[in-house]
């Protein structure tokens, strides 16, 4: 039972100290000596296994320099193999299956990072990201593990915001978006679209909710980077103003995707987090807009932009509450 | 005394007031309210101008208690309460201000005695404004101002100032962290531990929120007490400081864990999932505090880790 409702329960009956201690354990709302044993060994073995692996790699990181090439790939390919074996030993849903798998999904990103350093392979940042990613999807495949696919996820997005980053005159700019002309503002919109998409399958898929939400995360952040990006070129003048094309297409590209996350949100109706997470976005674009739109001669137009956070805010608290209620009920 | 049975029929006869608010919605609310405030201070202080500190202390007044009007108008939370939040925000700027000039006018202004300030108006906040979300906010910001006083009044300079820093001993280090994070750690163990007791006294409103700030102190705020540079990740320069600071993002991943067991204890998944991604950013910040030698690093996590898993198989066995 919620702590709002014994809260408003102990108010109400006027129950003494014994009596919402007793209302406490009576509804489960407080952890009994059981419950605390398997949070303590769950966090110990969580911290455990976090803190061993730290070690190792601090204990790899402070001799580094004592090793040859040979050895440093031996000792990472004797890790990664480690985690694979254990993976196979106890397989996925085990747990000790699935960490070893999130564990092999790092590593892999490790030995993909000293083979570039070793063999200086000329490869950009983004490279390195977007091969670790499609080099390590039967990892989180196979993990059915949220962790994985998070962390999985997290390296795929790592290289989107590289790619989306690189200057125009860059060769991996010119030989994959060059051509067409893909601004940045539209590549980071690209990035949202895979990320709602990323968002919606995982959604399907029977994932733990927060990796669904973290897909989305990412996908509403680099939508509304898109659109306040175009907003602001928008403000330039000359060769900048006209090289934005693509910016009403981002916008309204945007929107529409919103919209259709929007309609699939109200009608599952199963978590207000994506329309917090939309609503968030548009009020971020719409001040943007407005602080594009307004001439900062005096003072009047901060009043303006006050009001309209206020406004829109309190608003989308009212609406987003209302969805809880309703959603729950 | 009621049975269990009476203590739930009276609990579904309860009419419902809703449930509460999702992490999410707070942080929307909160983010907007914040910026809002902002500006508000930016616009009303030019039209008004509160140059001195009583000035100033009267404006922040005036704003704060319209904000306290309004929340008091809208308990629910529904409608003015963004705009009371922006008030707030902004009184508080200005309450700043006046409060570090009326206390320590004449003195060259400094970061600890503005923080102290701070830590005092933040408290004053939590007991004067009636509204979830303020609490927790200001929970979070007195836990700040505490860290950032104790550790200019003991040990640290501003980072831009000039002249050789202190480098603590170890005693020193775990003092200073001992004495900046202790007391918010100390007051969230007696939350937890007396929940019945101020549950009966009618007092969840408040504490409860609080105990939602402490948890996000402990759990985030603690990255503030460590020293900037610690944050330089670009190799050691002969500005960054040996010594035993390094171990304080160690002690920050166990006042996470710490936070986390007190998620757990008042049920809040949310949050439990927030002190576990903070536990790892004070792991990751650990590997790159400069003071220790990443061998000495290593060891201390291999000990911690077996410590940890044997602690884990003993509870399993326990259970068991």
């Amino acid at each position: 039972m919620k702590r709002s409702v014994l809260d408003r329960l102990v108010l109400e009956q006027r129950l003494n100290e014994s009596a919402a201690a007793a209302a406490l354990d009576v509804t489960g709302a407080r952890p009994d000596r059981a419950a605390w044993r398997v949070f303590l060994a769950t966090l110990f073995n969580g911290a455990g296994l976090a803190a061993l692996g730290a070690g190792v790699i601090f204990f790899v990181a402070a001799n580094w320099q004592d090793y040859g090439v040979i050895g440093r790939f031996a000792l990472l390919q004797v890790a990664f193999a480690a985690c694979v074996g254990l993976a196979l030993w106890r397989p996925p849903p085990g747990v000790a299956g699935q960490s070893g798998l999130v564990l092999a999904i790092v590593l892999a990103g490790t030995l993909l990072a000293l083979f570039g350093q070793t063999y200086q392979t000329g490869a950009d940042v983004y490279e390195l990201f977007f091969a670790w990613a499609a080099l390590t999807i039967p990892f989180a495949v196979a993990s059915r593990s949220g962790a994985a696919w998070g962390t999985w996820w997290t390296v795929l997005n790592v290289g989107l915001a590289l790619y989306c980053g690189l200057p125009e005159p860059s060769l991996g700019r010119i030989l994959w978006a060059g051509s067409p002309g893909i601004e940045r503002p539209t590549l980071l919109f690209l990035a949202a679209v895979i990320n709602l998409g990323g968002s919606v399958l995982f959604t399907q898929l029977a994932l733990p909710h927060w990796v669904a939400r973290v897909a989305a995360t990412y996908g509403f952040l680099f939508g509304t980077v898109a659109c306040i990006v175009v907003i602001v070129k928008g403000a330039g003048h000359g060769a900048e103003a006209a090289a934005s094309k693509q910016g009403a297409i981002v916008i309204l590209g945007f929107l529409a995707a919103c919209l259709a996350l929007a309609y699939d949100t109200l009608r599952r109706r199963l978590d207000v987090f994506p329309m917090a997470a939309i609503i968030g976005s548009w009020i971020a674009i719409s001040t943007a807009f407005l602080i594009r739109l307004m001439t900062f001669d005096n003072l009047a137009p901060v009043f303006v932009i006050a009001l309209w956070l206020i406004a829109t805010s309190s608003a989308a608290g009212f609406v987003l509450m209302k969805w809880v209620r309703e959603w729950r009920a | 005394m009621m049975t269990a049975d009476e203590l739930l029929l009276a609990a579904r006869a309860l009419p419902s007031g809703g449930p509460e608010r999702p992490w999410y919605i707070g942080l929307l609310l909160g983010v907007a309210g914040w910026f809002a405030g902002l500006l508000l201070l930016v616009f009303l202080g030019a039209v008004f101008m509160p140059k001195s500190g009583p000035g100033a202390l009267a404006f922040g007044v005036v704003m704060v208690a319209a904000a306290f009007a309004l929340f008091r108008l809208d308990r629910d939370g529904a409608f003015v309460s963004q705009l009371a939040l922006a008030l707030s925000i902004a009184g508080q700027f200005a309450l700043l201000f006046g409060l570090h000039e009326a206390l320590f006018s004449g003195a060259s202004p400094g970061i600890a005695s503005i923080a102290f300030a701070g830590f005092i108006l933040q408290v004053a906040m939590v007991l004067l404004l009636p509204n979830n979300l303020h609490r927790v906010m200001s929970t979070l910001f007195a836990c700040i101002a505490w860290a950032v006083f104790v550790r200019y009044v003991f040990w640290d300079k501003p980072f831009l100032s000039s002249g050789p820093k202190i480098t603590p001993s170890l005693g020193m280090a775990l003092l200073g962290w001992v004495m900046a994070w202790v007391p918010a750690a100390g007051a969230l163990y007696l939350a937890v531990r007396k929940e019945p007791s101020w549950m009966a006294a009618g007092r969840a409103a408040l504490v409860r929120p609080v105990a939602t700030g402490l948890i996000l102190g402990l759990g985030f705020a603690t990255l503030l007490s460590h020293p900037f540079e610690s944050f330089t990740f670009w190799g050691a320069s002969a500005d960054v400081r040996q010594g035993w600071l390094a171990l304080w993002p160690l002690l920050s991943a166990l006042a996470s864990l710490g936070a986390m067991a007190a998620a757990f204890a008042l049920g809040s998944r949310g949050l439990l999932g927030l002190c576990a991604l903070a536990a790892l950013l004070h792991m990751s910040h650990f590997y790159y505090a400069m003071g220790a030698s990443l061998l000495f690093k290593s060891l201390l996590m291999l000990a911690m880790g077996a410590a940890c898993i044997a602690a884990a198989r003993a509870l399993r066995k326990r259970t068991a």
